[in-house]
C-alpha cells in the first residue's frame, strides 16, 4: 500500500513542479501574436492550396493582416467569406472573380486511337517527357490523372481517357492547371453555363482528322460567325480559341462547328444550340423547296414570289 | 591474371551480355529513295536549315548548319533533291523538323575525297592546324550515344591541360556489337584516328593514348593491339566486365584512376573521351575529306529474326533495318533506339537512323517483361550499385513527396541515367524514371531562383540609381 502512495507523491511532486515550470516559461517567452491573424485564419476555407501564392491559409492570413492589400486574393472563397475578412481586417480582400477549371480536349478513347502500350509510371508527367503519348495526337489529355491527384477538393475525376471537372467542387485554385504538362486545362469565369474549344491541337487541319474524330481544324467558321469577336485563330498556331471574357454565350459558334463537333457548350448554352441547329434546318428545307419549285419550271417565277410572301 | 584486370571504382553491376551480333560482319545496307534528317541529332542547339525545297544537294553538303556552340552541323547523307522540309517523327519519340532528300542514288560528293589508307606515316603527314575544322564541316559527333559535338571536345579551353586521350570501346549496353564489330573490322582507322586526335592535343605537350575495351570482346582487343602497336605512345586497356564502364567519368576512373568532380568535365582530370568510331571518323574527315553520311547500327534482340550489324545511311527508317534482318518475329513486344538499359522505347518504327543511334533493339515478351512495381524495402542496394556515389532510393523518396528542393542536396544532376539502380531494384521501382522527373522539376526550380535574383539585382540597383544621383550634383 505504502508504494502506491508513495509512487503517487512522487509523481505528484515531479507534476507539479513541471506545472510550474511551464507556467513561468509560458509567460517569459510568450510571443504577441495579432489575435486577427487567427480571425482571418478560421474564416478561410482552409484548403491550404497555394492559390494565393502563400503557404496556406494560415501564411496567407498572416500576410494580409500585416500587409493588407486588395491586390492580395484568395480564388477559393465565396464573396461572402471575403466580406467578413473585410470587416475583420478593416481592407477587404481583393475580389477575384471566382474561376472553374476547364479541359481543351476531347481525345476520349472513342474519339481518338490509341497507338501504343505504356507501362512506365502512371503519371502524365512521366509520359510526357518519354513521348508523345499512347493517343495519337500529341496535345491531348494524356489521361494519367495528375490533375487530378493534385486536386485538394475532389473536383477532377479520369473518365475515358480524359479528366472530367465537376463545375460545382472546383475552386478555381489552378492547382491542375500548374500540374498538367501537355497544358490542356485553364480557368475559366465561374458558370454553369460555358462554350469552349474542346482541342489544343496545333497540328494543321489534315493531321487533326486523321488523329481524332473532334479535333479544331482550324478552318475559321466560328470566327465568322461570333458577334462579338471572342474567337481568334492565331496566325500559325492552327487552332481556334475563344476568348472567355468576350463570350456571350450565343452559341452560334457550336451549332457551327457541326462537322468536327470541336466547340463544347455547357449548361444553358446546350438548349440555345439546339434551337440554333432546328432553325437551321428548317431554313434548309425552305430554302430546297424552293429551288425544288424553281426547277419545277412554269410556275417557278410565282412560287418563287410566294415562298417570299411567306418569309416575311 | 584475370583478377587484376581493371575497372571503375565505386559502384555498378553485372549484366547478362547477351551479345548475339557478335559474330555477324558488318553488312553495308544499300541507301533507300527517301531519307529523313531530323536537324536536332546531337546534344544542344537544333542545326539551322540552309536548304530549300526541290534544292538539288550532293554527299556531304550541309544541309543544316551549326546553331551556337555546342550544336553541329548536318550534311546531306546522299545526292539527290530535298522534297520537303516538316515536322515529322525522329527517334527521341518525338515530332522534330525534318529535311526530307530524295536520293538519285548517284552518289556524287558535294567536294572532292581522298582515299589515303590509314598509316603512321600518313598521320605523321597530315598537318593537323585544319583538323577541327574539318571535323565541324563533316558534322561528326559522338557516336557512342550521346551525340555530343566533337568539335566542342576538341577544342577545350584554352587553360585546360589535356595529357590523356581515351578511346571508349568498352561497349557495356547488353545486346550492342556495333563498336565491337568497327574494332574488329577496321582497327587501323580507329588507332589512326587516335593517333591524329593526340597529334592535335600534343602541341602543349606529351599525351598518352588509351583504348579501353571490356575482356568480353577478346578478338576486338586482339585486331586492337596489333593495329595500336604501329603507333607510340597507345596502348589497348583490357577492363573487368561491369556496367556502366562506358560512361565517361566511369572510363577515365577505370583506366587513368583519376575521377571527374561532380559538375565538371573529363578536361578537367586533363583527359578527352571519344568513342571508337568517333575516332574512325574523325580520321576520315580529316585526312580524307569524307562527310559523316554513315553509321553502324546493331540490329538485335530476340524480337528479331536475325540480328545483324548494318553500316546504314543516316535518314533511312527503322522499318527498312528490321526489315533486312528478316523482320520481327511473332512475339515481338517493345521497340527501343539504342541500349536495353539507357535506350528509349518507340512507338513507331517509322523513325530515321540518326547520328546518335547506336541499337535498334527489339524484344520479344519474355525479354520486355515488365515486374509490377513494390513499395521500397531500404535494402540500400541501390546506395551501393551506383556509379556516381548517388542515393537512387532516397531521391526516389523526396520527390514521391514532392520535395523537389531537396533534390539539390541529394546532387540529383549528377545521375548519368545508367540505370544500374532500376536494374538491381528489390521492389522493381521505376527510379530512372522518376530521377528524370525530378530533373525536370529541380531545373524549372533553379531557373526560378535564377530568374528572382537576376529581377532582385535590378530592383537594388533601379533603387540604389536615384540615391546617386543626387550625390553627384551635390
Amino acid at each position: 500500500m505504502s508504494e502506491i502512495i508513495m509512487s503517487v507523491l512522487v509523481m505528484g511532486f515531479i507534476a507539479i513542479i513541471l506545472a510550474i515550470a511551464l507556467i513561468i516559461s509560458s509567460k517569459k517567452f510568450y510571443v504577441p501574436e495579432n489575435p486577427l491573424i487567427e480571425k482571418v485564419a478560421a474564416l478561410l476555407p482552409q484548403a491550404n492550396c497555394g492559390a494565393c501564392g502563400f503557404p496556406g491559409c494560415a501564411g496567407f492570413a498572416k500576410a494580409f493582416v500585416e500587409n493588407p492589400s486588395p491586390e492580395m486574393r484568395c480564388p477559393v472563397a465565396p464573396p461572402e467569406v471575403l466580406k467578413a475578412i473585410g470587416e475583420v481586417v478593416g481592407t477587404a480582400v481583393g475580389e477575384g472573380k471566382p474561376m472553374r477549371a476547364v479541359l481543351h480536349c476531347n481525345g476520349k478513347h472513342s474519339n481518338v486511337q490509341k497507338v501504343s502500350e505504356y507501362i512506365g509510371i502512371r503519371s502524365c508527367a512521366s509520359a510526357h517527357i518519354l513521348y508523345t503519348g499512347d493517343k495519337a495526337c500529341m496535345y491531348s489529355c494524356i489521361g494519367y490523372g495528375d490533375c487530378a491527384n493534385v486536386c485538394l477538393f475532389g473536383a477532377i475525376k479520369i473518365e475515358d481517357g480524359i479528366a472530367v471537372f465537376d463545375p460545382e467542387k472546383c475552386t478555381g485554385c489552378g492547382l491542375c492547371v500548374k500540374a498538367c504538362p501537355r497544358h490542356v486545362i485553364s480557368l475559366v469565369q465561374k458558370r454553369i453555363s460555358n462554350v469552349r474549344v474542346t482541342c489544343s491541337s496545333h497540328d494543321r487541319g489534315p493531321v487533326v482528322r486523321k488523329n481524332c474524330k473532334v479535333g479544331c481544324i482550324a478552318c475559321g467558321k466560328c470566327v465568322k460567325v461570333c458577334p462579338k469577336q471572342a474567337i481568334t485563330v492565331a496566325p500559325g498556331s492552327n487552332l481556334a480559341q475563344i476568348d472567355d471574357q468576350k463570350c456571350i454565350l450565343c452559341g452560334k459558334c457550336v451549332a457551327e462547328c457541326d462537322i468536327m463537333h470541336a466547340i463544347t457548350a455547357e449548361g444553358r448554352v446546350v438548349k440555345a444550340v439546339e434551337i440554333i441547329i432546328k432553325k437551321k434546318q428548317q431554313e434548309k428545307e425552305e430554302k430546297q423547296k424552293a429551288a425544288a419549285l424553281a426547277a419545277a419550271g412554269t410556275g417557278g417565277e410565282n412560287a418563287a414570289a410566294e415562298t417570299k410572301e411567306v418569309k416575311s | 591474371m584475370a583478377s587484376e584486370l581493371k575497372t571503375f571504382s565505386q559502384g555498378g553491376i553485372h549484366v547478362d551480355d547477351r551479345k548475339y551480333s557478335h559474330e555477324s560482319p558488318i553488312e553495308k545496307l544499300p541507301a533507300s529513295k527517301l531519307l529523313v534528317i531530323p536537324t536536332s541529332q546531337h546534344i544542344g542547339a537544333p542545326a539551322k536549315v540552309v536548304v530549300a525545297k526541290d534544292q538539288a544537294v550532293k554527299i556531304g553538303q550541309i544541309i543544316a548548319e551549326k546553331a551556337g556552340f555546342i550544336s553541329a552541323n548536318i550534311v546531306s547523307p546522299a545526292s539527290g533533291v530535298v522534297k520537303a522540309i516538316e515536322a515529322r517523327m525522329s527517334p527521341t519519340g518525338f515530332k522534330q523538323e525534318c529535311i526530307v532528300i530524295e536520293n538519285d542514288m548517284k552518289d556524287e560528293y558535294f567536294e572532292a575525297v581522298t582515299d589515303i589508307a590509314p598509316s603512321p606515316e600518313a598521320i605523321e603527314k597530315y598537318d593537323p592546324a585544319s583538323a577541327v575544322k574539318q571535323v565541324e564541316k563533316a558534322g561528326i559527333v559522338g557516336m557512342g550515344g550521346a551525340a555530343f559535338p566533337t568539335s566542342v571536345k576538341l577544342s577545350p579551353p584554352p587553360d585546360t591541360k589535356i595529357d590523356t586521350i581515351i578511346l571508349n570501346g568498352v561497349e557495356c549496353e547488353p545486346y550492342l556489337t556495333a563498336d565491337a564489330r568497327i574494332m574488329i573490322e577496321d582497327a587501323d582507322k580507329i588507332a589512326a584516328g587516335l593517333a591524329l586526335i593526340m597529334k592535335i592535343f600534343s602541341k602543349n605537350g606529351p599525351v598518352k593514348g588509351y583504348i579501353g575495351i571490356e575482356a568480353n570482346k577478346p578478338d576486338s582487343i586482339q585486331k586492337m593491339s596489333e593495329a595500336a602497336a604501329k603507333y607510340k605512345d597507345i596502348q589497348v586497356v583490357s577492363l573487368a566486365l561491369k556496367y556502366p564502364q562506358g560512361g565517361e567519368k566511369q572510363l577515365i576512373n577505370a583506366i587513368t584512376g583519376r575521377s571527374v568532380p561532380s559538375g565538371k568535365l573529363p578536361g578537367s582530370v586533363g583527359c578527352v573521351v571519344q568513342n571508337v568510331a568517333t575516332a574512325a571518323a574523325i580520321f576520315d574527315a580529316a585526312v580524307n575529306n569524307k562527310p559523316l553520311i554513315e553509321r553502324v547500327v546493331t540490329v538485335t534482340g530476340l524480337g528479331v529474326k536475325t540480328p545483324k550489324n548494318l553500316l546504314v545511311r543516316f535518314g533511312v527508317m527503322f522499318t527498312e533495318l528490321i526489315d533486312y534482318c528478316g523482320g520481327i518475329t511473332e512475339d515481338a513486344a517493345m521497340l527501343i533506339c539504342g541500349g536495353p538499359m539507357m535506350g528509349k522505347a518507340l512507338q513507331t518504327s517509322e523513325v530515321p537512323v540518326t547520328k546518335a543511334v547506336s541499337g535498334i533493339l527489339v524484344l520479344n515478351h519474355s525479354e520486355a517483361n515488365l515486374y509490377e512495381e513494390a513499395p521500397c524495402i531500404r535494402c540500400g542496394r541501390c546506395v551501393d550499385v551506383c556509379p556516381m556515389g548517388l542515393q537512387p532510393g532516397m531521391i526516389n523518396k523526396v520527390i514521391e513527396a514532392g520535395e523537389y528542393e531537396k533534390l539539390e542536396e541529394l546532387a540529383i544532376m549528377d545521375c548519368i541515367e545508367c540505370g544500374s539502380c532500376n536494374y538491381i531494384c528489390a521492389g522493381h521501382e521505376r527510379l530512372v524514371q522518376k530521377i528524370k522527373i525530378g530533373k525536370i522539376k529541380l531545373q524549372e526550380i533553379l531557373k526560378a531562383r535564377k530568374e528572382k535574383e537576376a529581377r532582385e539585382k535590378a530592383k537594388a540597383e533601379t533603387k540604389a540609381a536615384p540615391q546617386d544621383k543626387p550625390g553627384e550634383s551635390k
